[in-house]
């Protein structure tokens, strides 16, 4: 379900992004923030809340996802060996490969992470 | 998630035909374990239809071609689509993967 | 069979044999040493005259006929894929695939068999092709044993088709056509120079050439007292500052700055580069920090300031220049601070960033951003409101008034202060008052000229530029 939020925002965002690429990026990115606040955050609660907005203006996309848990250090996670490939850890990776700006925030109890995507401009030779 | 099995000869072929993500990956993996189970292990998985791939899809990847290896089996790709085949050469799983244009010769390099 | 017959038939066989796709496969074991020589893009880009390498193939492919064409690399660069696209800008539909470094070219050709099942061309390995766009390769594919074959020590040319085997393709006569190893920077250094001395007419290369031996590019500014001698080729948004001699043999990438005096003869300034005051340079490839030379291929990383420098180190502050922008500050405060404030009520767009000063340590600052179209924030952006409500940190030395543009506190951040020498933050940036686009590349470069040309009356100028830039 938290996948297909991602997939359902995206088609809105598609419709004045016309870059597939761009907008497939940001469907996976969108997923993945929100798998892991299902999967690590919520405190593993079935009816806990998570919070997702979604700001577009004229150069920019921020996506916020919020949980409500303890606070984690986000800086520790480290990008996977990709010569040895684990088995997991591929999430926070994909999201600063993709996004411009991945950042973290603590705020009352909830953990914010704020996903930034400066709209693709069309160069022109 | 819409996945189809099929013997061609002692190879499996398994087409992953929707959303390969965290929902999904458990039947993947239930999938791999009965097919390893019975014994059958060449797998070629098509992607032809793949329209999602996400961080826990490569980790299910990741995990059933290293408990095939173990075993003297593999695991091959074949007709990444442009929903796969940037997030595979993301994460580099074009270096431990065989990656194939087709089923057909993805079934028949296994001979 | 009569002689028309026999004529359509050999005309059907050329079509039958013309490649109609190419195979371009660069394995990192035959490129990769070029990426311990100028750390950057991949192999493949490496400019040649200003070209990327894989350009030339996929023209040379063009020019034999293909429609379509795939690249194969097991470390494939999303470079190449942003520079290439889906191959509409050539008219061409191009396809990438990845191989595994332990992959033959068999292997490779079984991998791409539903893409190789017409002729295909096949472009293995890292090599130059030399070709000219005005040959015809229509019988490319034809045997012909008695021509050498075109293949060298790290590349070669074969031709697949669908029940033959693989199969090196051999010269033409009294064609240009031939395969030239990469196997040090020193042959890619000679085959640039031959280009432009030589063969530039043999190929589609990028800038403006109404005369013979002279490409430029576009948003060139050269000053008045530049010498300029030909052969010569300048990438787009080049700066040549006053007294500079250019040429003969010189080939200056995209955004680069020359600064004053230098000089540059038979000589390779690759992208992104800026090349300090006073310099001769000779017979060398200059890429960031670092010259190669082309006769040894050692490379020299230049630790003099006025050249792009790895080294870190913490910008002295002037004591004059300290009290001259805090003065300013203090007018600025004085006469911006109650309009200032009004907007910021109106606004209410404050955010808090950490940013690195000048010293490497942190600090926090709360700005506005005015990035809509709204009456109220271009109103606020003309005003300079943005700048005025940072002023408290100049008048606190924590900010110069008049500096680079400050870099954030983040691992990417500390990287680029790392790199930066001179860094000094301040709240009006020179790359800003030029009008250059954030995030663009010639934007380091101009805060890096800047540091290196710092002025007291270049700072009253960064000033009143922004100021106009922003009216």
């Amino acid at each position: 379900m938290a996948a297909n939020m991602g997939a359902l925002i995206c088609q809105d965002v598609g419709e004045s992004v016309k870059d597939p690429d761009f907008v497939n990026s940001l469907q996976l990115v969108v997923s993945e923030a929100c798998t892991n606040a299902v999967k690590h955050g919520a405190n593993s609660h079935k009816d806990a809340e998570i919070i997702l907005q979604v700001m577009l203006d004229e150069q920019t996309l921020i996506i916020t996802v919020k949980d409500c848990n303890c606070a984690f250090d986000f800086s520790a996670i480290c990008e996977p060996d990709l010569e040895n490939h684990p088995e997991n850890g591929y999430g926070v990776f994909l999201m600063r490969t993709l996004m411009d700006e991945v950042k973290y925030v603590h705020q009352d109890g909830w953990n914010c992470i704020t996903l930034v995507k400066h709209k693709p401009c069309y160069r022109q030779e | 998630m819409d996945m189809k099995v099929e013997q061609s000869g002692d190879v499996t072929i398994v087409a992953i035909n929707d959303r390969f993500e965290a929902a999904t990956a458990d039947e993947y993996r239930t999938t791999m374990y009965d097919l390893a189970e019975k014994g059958h292990l060449k797998v070629v998985l098509d992607f032809g239809k793949t329209a999602f791939i996400d961080s826990s899809a490569l980790g299910s990847l990741v995990s059933s071609v290293r408990k095939f290896r173990q075993h003297e089996g593999d695991i091959k790709f074949a007709c990444m689509n442009e929903q796969v085949r940037p997030l595979v050469k993301i994460v580099r799983l074009h270096r431990i993967f065989d990656i194939f244009d087709s089923v057909d010769t993805a079934v028949s390099s296994f001979s | 069979m009569t002689g028309n017959s026999l004529s359509l038939v050999a005309q059907q066989k050329i079509e039958e044999w013309r490649p109609m796709k190419a195979l371009i496969v660069m394995d990192e074991a035959r490129c990769g040493w070029l990426r311990g020589v100028i750390q950057n893009n991949h192999p493949g880009m490496m400019p040649f005259c200003n070209k990327p390498l894989l350009e030339y193939l996929l023209d040379f492919s063009i020019l034999c006929g293909c429609e379509q064409l795939r690249f194969v690399m097991d470390e494939p660069g999303d470079e190449i894929e942003d520079y290439f696209d889906n191959g509409s800008k050539w008219g061409i539909s191009i396809s990438y695939a990845s191989s595994r470094a332990s992959d033959t070219l068999e292997d490779i050709l079984e991998k791409n068999s539903t893409f190789c099942d017409e002729p295909t061309l096949i472009i293995d390995g890292f090599c130059f092709i030399g070709y000219s766009k005005n040959e015809d390769y229509d019988s490319l594919s034809d045997h012909r044993p008695e021509e050498p074959q075109l293949r060298c020590g790290s590349g070669q040319m074969l031709i697949h088709q669908h029940g033959e085997p693989l199969r090196v393709l051999h010269g033409l006569a009294e064609s240009r056509l031939e395969v030239l190893p990469l196997e040090a920077i020193g042959d890619c250094y000679d085959i640039s120079m031959h280009i432009l001395d030589s063969t530039s007419g043999e190929y589609v290369l990028p800038g403006y050439n109404n005369e013979a031996g002279v490409f430029i590019g576009r948003n060139v500014t050269i000053s008045k007292s530049t010498t300029i001698t030909k052969p010569v080729m300048l990438g787009n948004n080049v700066q040549l500052q006053e007294n500079t001699v250019i040429g003969p043999g010189a080939i200056i990438g995209s955004n680069v700055i020359v600064d004053t005096g230098t000089s540059i003869e038979k000589s390779i300034i690759i992208n992104n580069s800026y090349v300090g005051t006073e310099l001769k340079i000779k017979k060398k490839i200059i890429h960031s920090t670092v010259a190669i030379s082309a006769e040894t291929g050692t490379s020299i990383r230049f630790v003099d300031d006025h050249l792009l420098s790895g080294l870190k180190q913490c910008a002295p502050r002037k004591m004059p220049r300290l009290i001259v922008h805090w003065v300013l500050a203090c007018l600025f405060f004085v006469s911006g601070i109650i309009p200032a404030l009004l907007f910021q009520l109106l606004l209410k767009k404050r955010e808090t960033h950490t940013i690195l000063r000048h010293n490497g340590k942190s600090l926090s600052i709360a700005s506005l951003q005015l990035s809509s179209n709204s009456l109220v924030e271009q109103l606020a952006r003309i005003f300079l409101v943005d700048k005025v409500m940072l002023l408290p940190h100049v008048l606190s030395g924590r900010l110069d008034l008049v500096g680079n543009k400050p870099f954030p506190a983040t691992p990417d951040g500390e990287k680029q202060y790392a790199d930066f020498n001179n860094y000094l933050p301040g709240i009006f940036s020179f790359s800003e008052s030029q009008s250059i686009e954030e995030g663009d590349f010639q934007e380091e470069i101009a805060e890096r000229y800047f540091s290196a040309n710092r002025r007291f009356w270049g700072d009253l100028q960064v000033i009143i530029k922004t100021f106009t830039t922003r009216w």
